[in-house]
C-alpha cells in the first residue's frame, strides 16, 4: 500500500491489487495498545494510510481481485487478473510483491490445545476482542479472566515446527497486549513466559522498564511445555519450568493468549511460480535481481512490524523509481 | 429529574477522536442522545475559553477526546489541550462548579467502543451530577 | 445572503428513502436552500460529475452534503477531482450515518437528530468563508548533512533521481562508523569496500557535491526558502539555498574506563574487529599472546539496541570457526530479532559458544591478573549449580554505550528540530513516520536518529530519499491557506507561539513601520515586529491560537465563529 502511495506522490501512476474486499492487510485488525500513554504499536498508523490511499489521486485499487497469469519480461509485463467472474489483462512496467504474512496456525502446537480449549486463543484473536467488542473477556463464559498467560515464541525459534527464524514482532506485541490489558482491568494480572525479549527501539526500553516495574505483570523466562484443561472446573493448568525456584512448577490461569509467529500466506507458493520467485532461507521470498523489474517488499520479505514494512516499502519505491528511470 | 438528558459537547481531535466516533458509528454502537460532537484539527486547538463558553450556553458536560501522550500528530497538541483543562478545572473550582464536567479521554482512531462507553458513562455521571446551574 | 445546494447522500442504501425524506421536508422552503439533490452513491466519479453541474447551473455559494463522514468526501474529492467552482472550505458534512442512523436506535430520535444536525450544517455552511490555494516553486537541491553510510546512500539515491545534493561532512572523509567495521552483518560484502566504491561514485557524480570539514551553522527561512550557512574549518563561510534538509549525523560511542573496567582485558566491539582483521587465521595474537577464550559482556548499556547482540554473535562465529576460540556470551537478553540471526545464533550454539542469561548484573573481580566474571545463569535448572558460574577468558569484550552526538543538541538548535528519547533527534511518535521531523522539509535518518544495523539503516536511507523524491519531484509544492494567521497589531511579541509550535513555522519578524516597537528597558533603538506564521510551514493544528494570551492568531479555516456554531449551542 504505502509503495502505491509514494509512488503516485512521485507522478508514478499505480495499480493496487488486494485479495480481501478491504485494504490495509493483518495491520488494519489490530486494537490500540495504549495504557495511559502511547505504546507505540503503530496500529492507528495503519488505519490512517487506508485513508491515505483511498485518496491518493493516481493510484487504482481492485480488491478482491486475483493474479492468475503472468507474460512477457522485464519492463513490459502483461498480468492477468481475476476480479470474481470478470477477468482482464493489463500491461506494467515493475511489480511489486507485498503479499504479507499470515498469524501462525496455533493448532499445530497440539501440546497448547488451541482450538480445542475455547480459554487458548491467539494473541490475534484477543487483538480483535479488543477491537471490536472493546472487552476482555474468557470466550468459554465471558467473565473476566483473573489471571491472563501469555506463551511466547509459538511458531517462531521452533524446531519441531520447522520455523527456525524469529519473528521479531511478537515480544513487543504481546507485551503491549498486557500493558493496555493492565491498566483497563487493573485486577487482571499477567503472566509473560518468554526465551528472549528481543526487541529494540527508540523508547522501547523505558516502556519494558514500565512493565517491569508493574507489580501485575510477571517476566518469566521459561517456555510452557503444556497446558491442561480441567472439564470439571473448565480451569487451565500450564506446567513449565519455574526458574526462580529452579523447579517443574503447574499453575492455573484463566485466560492463555498465544504468541504466534509469522509466516508466509499460505497461496504465496502460487506467487512463487508465477514470478520464479525463490525462498531464503527462513522460507520467506528472497529479493529477485533487480533487472527483473520484480521487487518484493514488507513483511512477506521476512517479517517486519508495521514501522518497519512502511520504512522498508518506502525505500522500495525509490529503488523501482529508479529501476523505471534508467528504463526510459 | 427523571428525564434529564445531559446536553454533552464532545470535543473530537480529528486525527483521532472523530475517526473513532465514525467507527463507533459504524460499528453501531450506541451514543446517548444528546452529544454535539465538535471537529478541530488538533486538540491543541481547544481554547480554555471554548470549554467555559460550552457550559455558559447551555451544556452539562464537555468532554476532550485528544490522541494519547506521544501520539499527536502536532506532537505536543494534546498535553497543551490537558494543561488548558487542568487551568478550566482551578476556574470551575473556585466558582463553584463540579470540575467532572470537563474531563479529557485520550484515544486513537481504532478506539470506538471507549468513545462509546466513555460518553454513555459520561452521561450518566452527569445525570447524577444534574442540570448544569451555570446556564445562562 | 447565501444560496445553499443541498446533496443527500444514501450511501448506497445505508440512509434509507424514507428518512431521508423525513429530514428534509423540513428545509424545502427555506429561503437560503437554492435546491436539494439525492444520489445513490455520492462518492464516486460520475455524481461528482453531475454534482458539479448543478453547482454550476445554480450559482450556489454554499453546499451541504448530508451523509457520512466527512473524511469520506474529502477522500473522493482528492481522488476524483473536487467539483469545479466552489472553495472546499465553502463545503459542509453532516455526518447523518455514522453520528445518527448508527449511533441512535429510536427512530424518532434518529430523525430529530439529524434534523437538528442538518440545521447546524447550513449554519455552519453560510458563515464558512473561502480559502485560496497557493503553490511554491521547489528546486530539486538538497542538503545531507553527514557523510556517513546513510548520508553517502542517501545522497546517491537523490542524485540518481536528478537531484542536486550537497553532502556535508564535518571530518576530512566519508564513511562514518561505518569505517569500524570489517563486515557488514548478514552481509557477505566487506564494508570498505562498499564505503570506497560508493565514494568513487560519489566523486564522479556530478550532482554531488561534498564539503567536507564543515559545519551548518545557521539555518534560516522554511520550506522552499531555507538559507543554510556553513562554516568551513578554515573559517570561510557560505550560504546555500536547499529546498529539503537531510540530518544524518550519526550516534558516538562512549567507553566506561573507571576501576575494573579499565583493566588491559577488556576491548569494545570496534577494538576486536581490528584485532580479527589485523590476525592471520588461524591464530588470534593480541600484544603478541595467543588469545584462546574471549567473553562477551551484554546488556549493561543500551538494553535497547540490537546491534552489541548481532556484532558479539557475528564476532563469536568468527572466533570460533576461524581462531579456534571459547566464546561465552553473556547478556540479559540477547535481541537477534533480524533477518538471519536466529540462524546465525543457533550455529554459534552448535559450535559450542555458550549463551549465559542473567537477570542480576554479573560480579567482575581480578585473580591473577585476568578478569573473572562470576554469573547467575537463569536458565540452570538445579539451584545449587546456579551460583557462582565463574568464566575466566583471555578477553572481555565489552558494550560501549550508545549515545548521541555531541553536537545534536546544538543542531536541534539550529535546524529547530525536537530532541526525544535519550537525547537522540525527535521523540519516537508513531504518527511522524520514522524519517520525518517536526519541519516540513526536514528529515532525519540513520543513526542519529536512533542506533540500528547497517541493512535496517540503509532501508531507512531509501525511504528517506524516497521521501524527499516525493517532496521535490514535482517542482512545486502545493498549499493552501488553512493555517494559523498572526495579525500584526494585536501581537504583543510574548514568544509563547514561537516557543509552542511544534513544526517551528513561527518567527519574529518586521512587517511594516507600524509594527515596530522601542523596547524600554532592552536599549535604546531595539526594535521588534510581530510574529508571523509561514504558510508552508504551517500544519494548520491551532495549537498557538489556543494558545495566544492576546488572541492575536485565528486559524483561517476554522474561526471561533465555527466551533461554536459546532457547539450547537443558545448565543
Amino acid at each position: 500500500m504505502t509503495v502505491a502511495k509514494e509512488l503516485a506522490q512521485s507522478g508514478v501512476s499505480a495499480l493496487l491489487i488486494e485479495r480481501d474486499p478491504s485494504l490495509g492487510g493483518l495491520a488494519a485488525s489490530f486494537c490500540c495498545k495504549a495504557s495511559e500513554s502511547c505504546n507505540k504499536c503503530f496500529a492507528c498508523v495503519a488505519d490512517k494510510r487506508v485513508l491515505e490511499i483511498r485518496n491518493g489521486p493516481s493510484i487504482s485499487i481492485l480488491t478482491q481481485t486475483e493474479l492468475t497469469g503472468l507474460k512477457g519480461g522485464p519492463g513490459a509485463y502483461n498480468v492477468s487478473l481475476k476480479n470474481g467472474k470478470g477477468r482482464m489483462d493489463i500491461d506494467v512496467s515493475a511489480i511489486v510483491i507485498a503479499a504479507g504474512v499470515d498469524p501462525f496456525d496455533a493448532s499445530l502446537k497440539a501440546e497448547y490445545g488451541y482450538g480445542r480449549y475455547k480459554n487458548v486463543i491467539t494473541a490475534r484473536d484477543l487483538d480483535e476482542m479488543l477491537r471490536l467488542r472493546g472487552k476482555l473477556f474468557c470466550p468459554s463464559d465471558g467473565r473476566l479472566p483473573k489471571t491472563v498467560a501469555f506463551f511466547q515464541c509459538v511458531g517462531s525459534r521452533d524446531e519441531s515446527i520447522g520455523n527456525l527464524y524469529c519473528s521479531q514482532v511478537c515480544c513487543a506485541y504481546a507485551l503491549r497486549l498486557i500493558k493496555a490489558i493492565r491498566y483497563q482491568y487493573p485486577e487482571t494480572k499477567a503472566a509473560f513466559l518468554y526465551m528472549d525479549i528481543q526487541p529494540a527501539g527508540a523508547s522501547f526500553d523505558q516502556f519494558l522498564n514500565s512493565c517491569r516495574q508493574d507489580k501485575g505483570i510477571r517476566l518469566i523466562r521459561s517456555l510452557p511445555s503444556k497446558v491442561y484443561h480441567s472439564p470439571l472446573s473448565d480451569g487451565l493448568r500450564v506446567r513449565f519450568v519455574d526458574p526462580l525456584k529452579g523447579e517443574v512448577a503447574e499453575e492455573p490461569f484463566d485466560l492463555i493468549v498465544l504468541s504466534v509467529g509469522l509466516v508466509l500466506r499460505k497461496d504465496s507458493k502460487s506467487l512463487a511460480r508465477l514470478f520464479n520467485l525463490n525462498f531464503n532461507e527462513e522460507g520467506f521470498f528472497a529479493p529477485p535481481p533487480a533487472q527483473t523489474g520484480v521487487f518484493i517488499t514488507g513483511a512477506c520479505s521476512g517479517p517486519k512490524d508495521i514501522d518497519r514494512s512502511i520504512i522498508h516499502a518506502k525505500s522500495i519505491a525509490c529503488t523501482v523509481q529508479q529501476y523505471l528511470k534508467g528504463r526510459s | 429529574m427523571v428525564n434529564f438528558e445531559p446536553k454533552i459537547v464532545a470535543f473530537c481531535c480529528d486525527q483521532s477522536g472523530y475517526p473513532a466516533a465514525d467507527m463507533a458509528g459504524g460499528l453501531e454502537l450506541n451514543f446517548p442522545g444528546n452529544v454535539e460532537f465538535v471537529r478541530v484539527p488538533c486538540a491543541g486547538r481547544i481554547e480554555t475559553l471554548y470549554l467555559l463558553k460550552a457550559l455558559e450556553r447551555g451544556a452539562d458536560g464537555v468532554l476532550i477526546f485528544a490522541c494519547y501522550e506521544e501520539n499527536c500528530q502536532f506532537l505536543r497538541g494534546n498535553l497543551r489541550a490537558k494543561s488548558r483543562l487542568s487551568y478550566a478545572h482551578r476556574l470551575l473550582e473556585k466558582i463553584g462548579l463540579e470540575k467532572e464536567r470537563i474531563e479529557i479521554c485520550h484515544l486513537a482512531t481504532n478506539c470506538g467502543p471507549k468513545l462509546a462507553e466513555t460518553l454513555h458513562r459520561k452521561s450518566e455521571q452527569l445525570k447524577k451530577l444534574g442540570p448544569n446551574p451555570a446556564k445562562i | 445572503m447565501a444560496r445553499i445546494g443541498i446533496f443527500i447522500d444514501g450511501m448506497g442504501g445505508s440512509i434509507p428513502a424514507p428518512f431521508r425524506e423525513k429530514i428534509v421536508s423540513v428545509i424545502r422552503g427555506l429561503p437560503e436552500i437554492a435546491f436539494s439533490v439525492e444520489e445513490e452513491n455520492l462518492a464516486s466519479p460520475g455524481a461528482l460529475q453531475r454534482m458539479a453541474e448543478h453547482l454550476k447551473a445554480e450559482e450556489v455559494d454554499r453546499a451541504v452534503i448530508l451523509g457520512g463522514s466527512p473524511k469520506l468526501y474529502e477522500t473522493s474529492f482528492n481522488k476524483f477531482g473536487y467539483p469545479v467552482l466552489l472553495n472546499p472550505y465553502l463545503l459542509t458534512v453532516a455526518n447523518l450515518k455514522e453520528q445518527t442512523l448508527q449511533a441512535v436506535a429510536n427512530e424518532e430520535e434518529a430523525v430529530e437528530k439529524a434534523r437538528k444536525m442538518m440545521i447546524k450544517a447550513i449554519h455552519l455552511a453560510s458563515s464558512s468563508g473561502p480559502i485560496e490555494s497557493r503553490s511554491l516553486p521547489l528546486t530539486p537541491q538538497t542538503l545531507v548533512i553527514g557523510g556517513g553510510i546513510t548520508g553517502i546512500a542517501i545522497a546517491l539515491a537523490l542524485a540518481r533521481s536528478g537531484i542536486q545534493v550537497y553532502l556535508l561532512e564535518k571530518g576530512k572523509h566519508l564513511g562514518g562508523k561505518a569505517l569500524e567495521l570489517r563486515r557488514f552483518y548478514n552481509r557477505p560484502e566487506e564494508v570498505q569496500k562498499w564505503v570506497e566504491e560508493k565514494v568513487s561514485e560519489i566523486s564522479r557524480n556530478s550532482r554531488i557535491t561534498v564539503i567536507s570539514e564543515t559545519e551548518l551553522k545557521r539555518l534560516d527561512g522554511h520550506l522552499g526558502r531555507f538559507q543554510a550557512t556553513v562554516r568551513k574549518a578554515n573559517g570561510t563561510e557560505a550560504v546555500l539555498s536547499p529546498s529539503a534538509i537531510v540530518v544524518a549525523t550519526g550516534y558516538e560511542v562512549e567507553r566506561n574506563r573507571k576501576g575494573i573496567y579499565g583493566h588491559r582485558s577488556f576491548i569494545s566491539f570496534a577494538e576486536m574487529e581490528t584485532l580479527l582483521a589485523e590476525n592471520e587465521i588461524p591464530s588470534l595474537l593480541r600484544n603478541g599472546k595467543r588469545v584462546e577464550s574471549v567473553a562477551f559482556l551484554l546488556g549493561e548499556v543500551n538494553g535497547d539496541v540490537k546491534i552489541d547482540s548481532i556484532n558479539a554473535v557475528k564476532q563469536s562465529l568468527l572466533l570460533q570457526e576461524a581462531f579456534q576460540c571459547q566464546t561465552v556470551i553473556l547478556c540479559k537478553d540477547l535481541k537477534v530479532s533480524s533477518d538471519g540471526m536466529e540462524r546465525l545464533y543457533r550455529r554459534a550454539r552448535e559450535r559450542g559458544a555458550l549463551f549465559i542469561k542473567f537477570e542480576e548484573p554479573p560480579k567482575l573481580s581480578i585473580v591473577n591478573g585476568q578478569i573473572q566474571v562470576d554469573v547467575k545463569d537463569t536458565s540452570a535448572i538445579r539451584k545449587e549449580d546456579e551460583w557462582p558460574l565463574s568464566i575466566l577468558s583471555d578477553l572481555i569484550v565489552l558494550s560501549d554505550a550508545l549515545i548521541p552526538n555531541p553536537e545534536t543538541e546544538n543542531l536541534c538548535r539550529i535546524l529547530g528540530l525536537h530532541r526525544g528519547n535519550r537525547g537522540f533527534f525527535m521523540e519516537d511518535n508513531p504518527q511522524l513516520l520514522r524519517v520525518r521531523s517536526n519541519r516540513r522539509g526536514i528529515f532525519v535518518a540513520g543513526g542519529c536518529r536512533f542506533p540500528q544495523e547497517v541493512s535496517e539503516t540503509l532501508n531507512e536511507a531509501g525511504a528517506t530519499a524516497q521521501e524527499v523524491i516525493a517532496l521535490l519531484s514535482g517542482g512545486i509544492y502545493p498549499y493552501d491557506l488553512s493555517v494559523a494567521e498572526v495579525d500584526p497589531e494585536k501581537c504583543a511579541v510574548c514568544l509563547t507561539c514561537p516557543r509552542l509550535c511544534p513544526h517551528s513555522a513561527i518567527t519574529v519578524e518586521k512587517y511594516a513601520e507600524k509594527n515596530i516597537y522601542i523596547t524600554p528597558g532592552i536599549g535604546e533603538g531595539v526594535k521588534w515586529g510581530a510574529a508571523r506564521v509561514d504558510p508552508v510551514a504551517c500544519y494548520g493544528c491551532g495549537i498557538c491560537v489556543g494558545e495566544c494570551p492576546a488572541k492575536a492568531i485565528t486559524l483561517r479555516h476554522q474561526p471561533d465563529e465555527l466551533i461554536y456554531a459546532q457547539m450547537n449551542l443558545s448565543d
